[in-house]
């Protein structure tokens, strides 16, 4: 078939969709609504993607997270704590390649004071210098804690930007005295904002001082730790980590002096389980919203299927007008299908704009991450006319075989 | 003036037609011969045309008459390639159809048919222009001849100041003009008219026909499906359909000679014989005499 003749189709199919924009509308509506939902779905999936990327890079490829408390105390929102200072100076002193061994020591929701307002916040951390550094999350605005205010247990501390926010508003809380239970504290930074992480974990809800200042106010035990992070010097290779992890495991047995038989009273995270976790998680989560969003992606289809049906009974006359004026069963068949792509690809755009204004919305009130790539709008265009082409196939089929004489014979 | 072709033709065999523009000597447009058309609904078999010979020639005029349900338009749609007989043979232009494929059918209508309904069929939404380039859309003619041509056409039945309405602020007869001109766009060999007039007026009727007639003096063959006895007055060869056979309206048995000869169109005379006539062997015409525009 010659081009021109295409072009001449093409042009009748769009006249023709504009023309009968109700039900195009519909049709749009019903593959809009489906790619929406795709889009959304996509867009959430990419961004906990994204943020396990980003996690893991923060978490380093060198570190290991020892936590106090076993496996099976997993489900206890503050396990007993097992990790001591004494196996942190064990851990920097005996095993190779050690750079540093890092604490964090946290308690439960310290209620905040400044002037006549009050907030309570998620958790009070304790840690050591060089915070940033140390656990990858650098702070928004003011200074890190230095080995000074570390040794000289200075009364000062980080705000997440979540308290930040409940105190100060959009003013700077730097060089501001809060009260942390009572006990006074100059805030000297403000961390950067991390977003939600999942589950009931808020980061960005917490109120950072030095561990040391920590134990002394709070008159806190002077052994335990909640957490330790352990980081080996950079260039440590995968295979390498494998051994450190394995050593670490040992040591930390022997130095809480569990039989062979116990089970571990630590747990340790390297960013390949924190990789392997979002994976897992990721891979459930994938396939049950695959499976929402094709549904209503296939749900859109019949729709369409549905509305393409009375279409071509209703354009009967049209049909077989076109018949006699020489257009062969091929020219309806492809009037029908450009009028099914025209709608699809109109269907995705509309999708795609309600999906991610939805996406955005949703990630503005932080109940998730989303991201949104080429690859989207990729896959939201692909799906759409695939869906399109294969429901509007019958019906254009249909028109294209009709017999002309009868629609025009009729008074229709 | 040129004598009726009929009158022409003493042993006319199937029916000859002929008007002021036919040339008689020329090979026929369309020949049908013994044409029967069988409907099936719902497992009940319905014949509509009971064998139907017929030869229509360039330049004639012809109206098919008769009450509803005897065939007219069934013969008019088998005639436009719409319909395709049950049996019987039909050739146009010298070449039997039956052979040729969607593609073949829809070329030939294409190009060498033009369509007028009772009921217009325009597209609502496309102004009186673009519906008159419509059937441009299945050629190859380029875009610029189709519009110096549709606007020519429209200038021609007198619609040249609408050429940019939509057919919801055009009246009937002028929406029938629109249909017209369309019909001509690609200057078919022969116009078929279903009903032209049938939701007109009769003053609105009157020009309308004037048209037809102006279109068929300028050469081309035209049938027109009608009951009005006005439409069948203005053609000059009237055909009666009576229940799916042709009886010749206007020459009861001029020109007709039961023993004219051993012939192709011998009729079949187990049926009524007034339905299908004998030709004349001068009058049976190798194949592929005056071609059609292809």
């Amino acid at each position: 078939m010659k081009p021109i003749r295409l072009c001449r189709i093409a042009v009748q199919s769009l006249r023709a969709v504009v023309a009968h924009w109700t039900s195009s509308l519909f049709i749009m509506c019903g593959i809009g609504l489906g790619i929406a939902s795709l889009t959304i779905i996509l867009a959430s999936l990419e961004g906990a993607g994204r943020y396990a990327t980003w996690l893991a890079r923060q978490f380093g490829p060198t570190s290991i997270n020892v936590t106090s408390g076993g496996p099976e105390t997993e489900a206890l929102k503050r396990p007993p704590l097992t990790v001591t200072w004494d196996d942190r100076r064990r851990i920097e002193s005996l095993m190779p390649g050690v750079r540093y061994a890092a604490p964090l020591l946290m308690s439960d929701r310290p209620v905040l004071r400044y002037g006549a307002k009050r907030y309570t916040a998620g958790v009070l951390c304790g840690v050591t210098e060089d915070h940033g550094g140390t656990w990858g999350w650098y702070l928004d605005q003011g200074r890190d804690f230095t080995a000074e205010d570390v040794t000289g247990r200075a009364g000062v501390c980080f705000l997440g930007s979540i308290p930040a926010g409940a105190l100060f508003g959009s003013e700077s809380p730097i060089g501001r005295m809060v009260l942390v239970d009572d006990v006074p504290f100059v805030v000297i930074g403000v961390l950067s904002h991390l977003g939600m992480a999942g589950g009931d974990v808020q980061f960005d809800d917490r109120v950072t001082v030095p561990v040391t200042t920590m134990v002394e106010r709070f008159n806190l035990n002077r052994d335990l730790l909640t957490q330790l992070r352990v980081t080996f010097a950079a260039a440590t290779t995968p295979e390498q980590m494998r051994e450190h992890e394995a050593a670490l495991r040992l040591l930390l047995r022997d130095l809480h002096g569990l039989k062979a038989d116990a089970p571990d009273d630590f747990q340790l995270f390297t960013m390949q389980a924190i990789i392997d976790f979002v994976n897992l998680l990721q891979g459930g989560v994938s396939v049950f919203l695959g499976i929402v969003g094709v549904t209503a992606l296939v749900a859109g289809g019949f729709a369409q299927a549905n509305l393409f049906y009375l279409t071509v009974s209703e354009r009967r006359g049209e049909i077989g007008l076109r018949k006699a004026l020489g257009a062969s069963d091929h020219d309806i068949l492809l009037q029908f299908l450009f009028e099914a792509v025209l709608l699809a690809s109109s269907g995705a755009v509309l999708g795609l704009v309600i999906g991610i204004g939805c996406a955005r919305l949703l990630a503005s009130f932080d109940v998730m991450r989303v991201a949104l790539s080429p690859s989207v709008f990729l896959w939201g265009f692909v799906a759409a006319i695939c869906v399109s082409l294969a429901s509007s196939l019958r019906p254009a089929r249909k028109a294209a075989r009709q017999q002309p004489a009868a629609a025009l014979k009729g008074l229709s | 003036m040129t004598p009726p072709c009929a009158e022409a033709l003493p042993k006319a065999g199937a029916h000859e037609t002929g008007g002021g523009a036919c040339d008689k000597g020329a090979p026929p447009l369309i020949e049908l011969v013994d044409v029967t058309k069988t409907f099936h609904m719902g497992g009940l078999a319905t014949t509509v045309l009971h064998g139907v010979s017929l030869r229509v020639r360039p330049g004639d005029f012809i109206a098919l008459t008769g009450s509803s349900g005897s065939g007219k338009s069934t013969l008019l749609y088998i005639m436009g390639l719409l319909e395709q007989p049950t049996t019987g043979t039909y050739r146009f232009g010298g070449r039997a159809v039956q052979g040729l494929d969607d593609d073949g059918l829809s070329g030939l209508r294409n190009r060498a048919m033009g369509f007028v309904f009772q009921n217009f069929f325009l597209i609502p939404y496309a102004t009186a222009l673009e519906n008159v380039m419509l059937p441009g859309t299945y050629g190859d003619r380029p875009g610029a001849d189709l519009c110096d041509r549709a606007r020519f056409l429209l200038d021609k039945v007198g619609l040249a100041d609408r050429m940019h309405h939509v057919p919801s602020r055009l009246s009937g007869g002028q929406q029938q003009r629109v249909a017209l001109a369309r019909a001509l766009l690609n200057e078919p060999a022969i116009l078929l008219a279903d009903e032209p007039t049938g939701q007109l007026d009769s003053a609105t009727s009157r020009s309308i026909l004037s048209l037809f007639s102006r279109i068929n003096e300028e050469g081309t063959t035209i049938v027109v499906v009608t009951h009005n006895a006005e439409t069948a007055a203005c053609a000059h060869t009237r055909l009666e359909m009576c229940d799916g056979l042709l009886r010749d309206g206007t020459r009861h048995n001029a020109g007709i000679g039961p023993d004219s000869g051993p012939d192709v169109l011998r009729p079949d005379n187990r049926r009524n014989g007034a339905s299908t006539y004998s030709a004349p062997p001068e009058d049976s015409s190798p194949s592929g005499g005056r071609g059609v525009p292809a």
